[in-house]
């Protein structure tokens, strides 16, 4: 696996997997898959203030 | 002479995906001389990729020689692609990054984000677009895939 210590830091167990992070690096979200536009702006408001 | 990644077919693909590029788009390949276990086969790869365009030009810096440039463009992993806007000589960061070969079911991504910079344009609906403008500090997405 390329870049398994960065996977590993963000619990990747599944692809695709988007890690959403602050500008400190802090991860704030996951999501798992590959999903819609709307899908992801959904879990984008519900979880990043 | 290695043999080629792409094949004739997926060659022609491409090439009529790119011509649907609007603007020149210059990709930054940082690698790692000795240690850098995937960076032979990114190198061909996206030497192929850019030999189907005049839109596309591509440069190599090495990570650890032109270590300046690559925290200018955050980068700290080899082999890393980054994707840019080229004008009048002047490159314009979108923020998109390849860490690994862009291989695989990524390689179709890999040629919309290039078609996309040419664009200049995401392509992203309205409110995904007012969500993002209204962020009051940056977010960083990683998007982890396999090569294969």
């Amino acid at each position: 696996m390329e870049f398994f210590d960065l996977a590993n830091q963000y619990e990747v167990s599944g692809v695709p997997h988007t890690a959403i992070l602050d500008d400190s690096g802090n991860l704030l979200h996951s999501v798992i898959g590959g999903v819609p536009e709307q899908f992801m702006l959904d879990e984008l408001k519900s979880k990043i203030k | 002479m290695a043999e080629k990644i792409l094949d004739a077919d997926t060659t022609s693909q491409v090439k009529e995906f790119f011509d649907q590029m609007e603007k020149p788009v210059e990709i930054l390949f940082f690698s790692k001389e000795g240690d850098c276990r995937t960076c032979g086969d990114t190198r061909q790869l996206v030497g192929e990729v850019a030999a189907i365009s005049d839109h596309i030009s591509l440069t190599e810096h090495d990570i650890d020689q032109e270590s300046g440039l690559a925290g200018e463009y955050h980068v700290d992993k080899t082999p890393t692609l980054v994707i840019a806007g080229k004008e009048d000589g002047k490159l314009t960061d979108y923020g998109l990054r390849y860490a690994g070969v862009p291989s695989g079911h990524e390689f179709g991504s890999f040629v919309k984000d290039i078609l996309l910079v040419s664009r200049r344009d995401s392509g992203l609906g309205p409110q995904m677009r007012e969500f993002l403008g209204a962020l009051s500090k940056p977010l960083k997405f990683l998007v982890f895939f396999t090569p294969t």
